[in-house]
C-alpha cells in the first residue's frame, strides 16, 4: 500500500487511492462511523438533554471509544480522586455528545469523499479544510486500530514492530504470521496509515 | 502569578480554535478582600499513536504557536511524557481538552499548584 499525499498548487493536497487502498479507507471509516454515533443517546426520559447534547457521563466500556474520549481530569494511568471523578463526569456530560457528532461526520465526510466504483482508483484534492479533516480522521482510525491490539504504551508498540519485523523477514511473510498473530494483519494497516498521515502533515497547505 | 495572558490567533485551517484576546484580570479594590483565582492548566500526554509531527501541527494550528514553541512543547510531551500546553481560567482550559480531543490526542485540565 504505498498511496501518500502530495501538495499541489494553489493550497492543495492531493493523493490517489487504488481500489484496496479505497475499499480499506472506507470500511475503516463506516466502522468508525457506526462505533462513535452508536449509544449517542436519541431516547432519554429526558428531551431536553437530548436536545442539548448532554449525555450521561458515564465513561466507555469499550477501549476504543475510551480512547477517542478520554478522562478530563484524570491524568493516564493515576486513580483519580472523589473530586477528579466528579469533575470529569461533569466535563463528559457536556462534551462526549458534540465529540462523538464531530468525529462521526468527519469520518463520513472522509467516506463519502471515497465514494466511486470499487474497482477504479480514487483520486482525492482536498483544500485546507478538508485537509485538516482527514488529519483528525487518519489519527482517529489510528487510534482506534491501536486499541483494538492492545497498543497502549510505547513498550506494545516496541513489541509489535518487531513482531512485525520478524514476520517480514519470515519465507512465510505476513500472512503465516498473521495466522498466527491476528494483530499482525492490523498493525501493517495502521503502520500504513501511519505514512499516510506523516505524507499529509508534510503536504498541509 | 500572573494577571494577565495572551493567545496567539487563530491559523485558518485550525477551526477548531477559540481565539481569546488578551485578558486583563481588574485589580481588586482595597475594600474588597478577593482571594486570587489559582491559574488552570492544559496538559497534553504522550501516547504511542500519534506522529510528532502531527502534534507539533496540532499546537500551531489550535493554540497558533509558533513552529520552534510547537516543536519544543511537542519534544516535552514525546521525552517528558507530558507538557503544559495553556495556562488559564479553568472554562478556557476545559475548552482547550475538549479540542485537543477533537484532534486525539491525550488531554486533561487540573489546577496549575497540583502536583
Amino acid at each position: 500500500m504505498t498511496a501518500r499525499f502530495r501538495r499541489e498548487r494553489r493550497r492543495r493536497v492531493t493523493a490517489t487511492f487504488d481500489p484496496v487502498e479505497a475499499a480499506l479507507l472506507r470500511d475503516l471509516t463506516g466502522q468508525l462511523v457506526e462505533l462513535v454515533e452508536e449509544g449517542v443517546p436519541t431516547e432519554t426520559a429526558d428531551p431536553l438533554a437530548v436536545a442539548l447534547g448532554i449525555g450521561p457521563g458515564t465513561p466507555p466500556e469499550d477501549p476504543v471509544l475510551a480512547r477517542l474520549l478520554p478522562d478530563a481530569y484524570t491524568a493516564p494511568g493515576t486513580e483519580p480522586d472523589p473530586s477528579q471523578v466528579e469533575d470529569g463526569t461533569e466535563f463528559r456530560r457536556y462534551t462526549e455528545v458534540g465529540l462523538r457528532q464531530l468525529k462521526g461526520n468527519r469520518a463520513r465526510g472522509v467516506r463519502d469523499e471515497l465514494a466511486g466504483d470499487p474497482t477504479e482508483t480514487v483520486d482525492v484534492r482536498l483544500d485546507e479544510d478538508r485537509a485538516a479533516q482527514w488529519l483528525t480522521v487518519l489519527t482517529d482510525l489510528r487510534l482506534a486500530l491501536a486499541a483494538r491490539i492492545g497498543l497502549r504504551t510505547e513498550a506494545d508498540a516496541a513489541e509489535l514492530d518487531a513482531a512485525a519485523d520478524r514476520a517480514m523477514a519470515d519465507p512465510g511473510g505476513l500472512d503465516d504470521a498473521a495466522r498466527e498473530d491476528p494483530r499482525l494483519g492490523v498493525h501493517q494497516v495502521y503502520s500504513w496509515l501511519g505514512y499516510l498521515q506523516e505524507t499529509l502533515v508534510r503536504a498541509m497547505p | 502569578m500572573p494577571v494577565g495572558w495572551s493567545v496567539a490567533e487563530r491559523d485558518p485551517v485550525g477551526r477548531m480554535g477559540a481565539v481569546t484576546a488578551p485578558v486583563e484580570l481588574e485589580r481588586p479594590e482595597a475594600e474588597t478582600a478577593t482571594v486570587p483565582d489559582v491559574p488552570w492548566i492544559t496538559l497534553v500526554w504522550n501516547d504511542p499513536v500519534n506522529l510528532m509531527s502531527y502534534v507539533a501541527y496540532v499546537f500551531r494550528s489550535y493554540f497558533g504557536y509558533d513552529r520552534r514553541k510547537a516543536e519544543k512543547l511537542m519534544m516535552d510531551v514525546h521525552n517528558l511524557g507530558r507538557a503544559v500546553v495553556a495556562t488559564g481560567g479553568r472554562e478556557e482550559m476545559e475548552r482547550n481538552v475538549e479540542a485537543m480531543h477533537s484532534y486525539g490526542l491525550w488531554s486533561t485540565v487540573q489546577k496549575a499548584d497540583r502536583s
